[in-house]
């Protein structure tokens, strides 16, 4: 019946795995979501966003993002966070990063302003000395809100995914393909959207993405 | 200054886009109704010992008048038409699935409770649906319902032999005539498998407490309306709902209800769709007939 698809931070995939060199700008275009079963068929969720970032250091990478989708839906949404290599690569030894990242969302029909604080992580390895790399890793969604609809109690409060994925990094642009297992520990039955997961939890996640440094 | 004038431009125009189309799975390409020759897809099917006699079912179309955005819209009633002004009647809120046809086996269902024609059926599409003119709102479910329950009215059916009854969207209806003044103000409500919000909807299907009018301008809040119910309730909700999660939509309505009686009947084994067959045909008939008479 209603295909309201809302796991919003399953909106888009990971924006930034490794950071950019210093000085160096990238703009991309993501597209994807949860897949759900629709028309007797399963398909992911056209979520679109665009992304600006900016490697304010070696290791330190700020972005910001807009969410096309929502923004047609009156919502603007975006996410703005930073992105800060912690470990680098050595060999096999993957480079790690993490994304802290402020989720606001704002819609015009109500006025109604939100605050999601994020939290992502990322293992990842440049192979046969190209730029390309693969990596695995984990968003966290935190739900702040202690009551939902009828003043009844927000049970849950973490968010998590898990995420793989590859990029194909060319001289002037990469591109990225991602899947998420979203919110895995919650069980997909008894909802209004017909999600589509391994088994009767959570969602899977797919997205493709295309990007351009300058 | 340029760069911030095209984004607010595209904040207030892109806008349009909203979710709330999408509660109303209606299918208006029908060029008929066929009632009990009907091969589409349905719940359940009756065997013969329900049929309705001819004599005991009509059909016929209602202007239905929604602030002014007038829709013809079709209507059913099972039972002698001659005998309202003496007779119980139970005004059936269909759900939100294609049209009469789809829902047909249940009004048939409803109309042998007691026995066959025992009390009267009025059934209707809901404008959009099947072969109802207009396009499906939310103040034109309530307005379509009301220009019914007015008819019954005109028939002489009173407040006191007037049962309504709300099956998935048909709940929104069916509380709405409940609690506030219409054409009639039904002495019995009883709402199976019914949804609580549109906020309900929201946070079941994302696990966050997020607005709904992110995705919706929907207002029906069954749960809040159910507040203003005095008269006695019954709810039916299938435990394995899943589609409208018995937990978070049914019990809530159930709680919120503070009227004079409420009965709940929780359907082991029952999803969205199946509650009667689930139940067995004769207890769910049994329920609503001890219910109806109580």
């Amino acid at each position: 019946m209603i295909f309201f698809s809302l796991i919003l931070g399953a909106c888009a995939p990971s924006r930034i795995v490794k950071p950019l060199a210093k000085g160096e700008k990238d703009v991309s275009f993501s597209l994807g979501g949860p897949l759900i079963g629709f028309a007797g068929t399963t398909i992911p969720i056209p979520f679109t966003s665009l992304c600006g970032a900016y490697g304010v250091k070696e290791n330190l990478t700020v972005f910001g993002s807009l969410h096309v989708t929502s923004l047609a839906y009156g919502v603007f949404q975006t996410d703005l966070g930073i992105v800060r290599e912690m470990i680098a690569q050595k060999g096999f030894i993957p480079g790690i990063s993490i994304a802290p990242t402020a989720n606001l969302m704002f819609d015009k029909w109500e006025s109604t302003f939100s605050f999601y604080p994020a939290i992502d992580y990322n293992f990842y390895w440049n192979y046969k000395q190209s730029q390309n790399y693969f990596y695995v890793g984990g968003t966290n969604w935190f739900e702040l809100r202690s009551t939902r609809a009828h003043e009844e109690t927000q049970q849950q409060h973490w968010i998590p995914a898990f995420q793989i994925g590859h990029t194909f990094k060319r001289p002037k642009m990469s591109y990225t393909i991602e899947a998420k297992y979203i919110n895995p520990f919650v069980s997909n039955n008894n909802i209004i959207v017909d999600y589509r997961s391994f088994g009767d939890k959570g969602t899977i996640g797919i997205y493709i993405g295309i990007s351009k440094r300058f | 200054m340029r760069h911030s004038i095209i984004f607010l431009t595209l904040v207030l125009l892109s806008s349009c886009l909203r979710l709330d189309d999408n509660l109303y799975n209606s299918d208006n390409t029908i060029s008929e109704y066929k009632f009990d020759n009907y091969e589409g897809e349905v719940d359940f099917v009756l065997d013969t010992s329900y049929k309705i006699p001819e004599n005991k079912f009509l059909m016929f179309t209602l202007t239905s008048d929604d602030e002014g955005d007038k829709a013809e819209i079709y209507a059913v009633y099972l039972g002698d038409t001659s005998t309202i002004s003496e007779d119980t009647v139970i005004m059936y809120c269909h759900g939100n699935k294609d049209h009469m046809d789809f829902y047909w086996q249940r009004a048939k269902l409803l109309a042998n409770v007691g026995g066959n024609c025992h009390y009267g059926v009025m059934m209707i599409d809901y404008r959009g649906f099947g072969l109802s003119e207009g396009v499906t709102t939310e103040s034109g479910l309530y307005a379509d319902v009301n220009v019914s329950l007015n008819w019954l009215k005109n028939k002489g059916l009173t407040n006191d032999r007037l049962v309504i009854y709300g099956f998935s969207l048909g709940s929104a209806p069916a509380t709405e005539m409940s609690a506030e003044n219409y054409s009639m103000k039904p002495s019995k409500l009883i709402l199976e498998s019914p949804f609580a919000s549109a906020e309900v909807m929201v946070h079941d299907a994302s696990s966050l407490a997020i607005p709904s009018s992110y995705f919706t301008n929907l207002k029906i809040d069954n749960a809040e309306k159910i507040k203003k119910v005095n008269q006695p309730f019954l709810w039916i909700h299938g435990v394995n709902d899943a589609f409208l999660a018995m937990e978070t939509h049914g019990e809530i309505i159930y709680k919120n209800y503070n009227g004079e009686y409420s009965e709940a009947v929780r359907v082991d084994g029952a999803d969205h769709g199946d509650v009667p067959n689930t139940m067995g045909f004769v207890e769910y008939m049994t329920v609503i007939d001890n219910f109806i008479k109580k």
